[in-house]
């Protein structure tokens, strides 16, 4: 519903296959799925900001690993 | 600070006059206001005029009475995981929502693991509540259809193609399983026992009409 404002990404080519099997995967157009990135490595900074950690489980296993994001 | 996104139509009491509501992206203090000045006296009083049956205020489910929202906004503030919206009418809040769009994504099989707008939040001012206002009729009908309208339009934004969903307060699954027509996926046990309602895109239109 805000206007949104424009601007040009210069990408490798494998950083554009990268992107373009991810939209396609998710269904997303390319523009979609880098504001999902935008939104999702701004939330995980928050996180991290308060001190929290980040865990990937397996779902099996139970085992957790964290993520060193810097 | 909120955007004026339209207008919005309610119908209001018998015998059914459309009224004009203004629909916002955001929730700011003001809104935070109204429920202090005016959703809470009323939740008070319609709970003491019906405290003498105990089964009957049950069955209201005013569960939502206990969501504390000057903490939600001051927590998810700045995050562009989430949208909020307010409806307002005769310049006093009639419903509040919640958007996330980030971090849930699709359980219907066909569109598993798929992005969605999952509504975190959506709450209706006291008078527009039918159980809880007889045998005074509700003041306000259409806040929750317009929020749910607002959510599959957040949806076709962000190229999810209308997909949403959420999780049901008791009071509510019989609209979002019968009037909305979205999908229920039945009780979900991580998720406070809540029952799960999922939309695919042809749902939405047809809920959109």
């Amino acid at each position: 519903m805000e206007k949104k404002r424009t601007m040009t990404l210069n990408l490798s080519k494998v950083e554009m296959e990268v992107l373009e099997a991810l939209c396609h995967k998710k269904g997303l157009s390319k523009t979609a799925l880098i504001r999902q990135a935008l939104r999702l490595y701004q939330s995980v900074d928050v996180r991290l900001e308060k001190g929290e950690k980040l865990f990937i489980e397996d779902p099996i296993k139970k085992e957790k690993l964290e993520l060193v994001v810097i | 600070m909120s955007e004026l996104v339209g207008k919005c139509l309610l119908k209001g009491v018998p015998p059914d006059d459309i009224v004009d509501a203004f629909l916002y992206e955001g929730i700011e203090e003001r809104h935070l206001e109204d429920l202090e000045q005016h959703w809470k006296p009323v939740f008070l009083e319609k709970s003491e005029e019906k405290k003498s049956n105990p089964s009957l205020i049950s069955s209201l489910h005013l569960e939502d009475l206990q969501w504390h929202w000057p903490s939600k906004i001051s927590d998810i503030d700045g995050q562009l995981s989430y949208r909020t919206f307010s409806i307002e009418c005769g310049s006093i809040t009639q419903g509040l929502m919640i958007i996330n769009i980030s971090s849930k994504r699709c359980r219907i099989e066909e569109q598993r693991n798929q992005h969605l707008a999952y509504i975190e939040y959506l709450a209706t001012a006291p008078w527009n509540r039918k159980p809880l206002m007889a045998p005074e009729p509700a003041r306000y009908r259409g806040v929750g259809k317009n929020m749910i309208a607002t959510a599959i339009q957040v949806s076709h934004e962000e190229g999810f193609n209308g997909r949403i969903g959420l999780h049901a307060l008791p009071q509510a699954e019989n609209y979002y399983g019968g009037y909305s027509g979205m999908a229920d996926l039945g009780i979900d046990g991580d998720c406070q026992n809540l029952r799960y309602f999922e939309m695919t895109p042809e749902l939405a239109k047809d809920f959109l009409g």
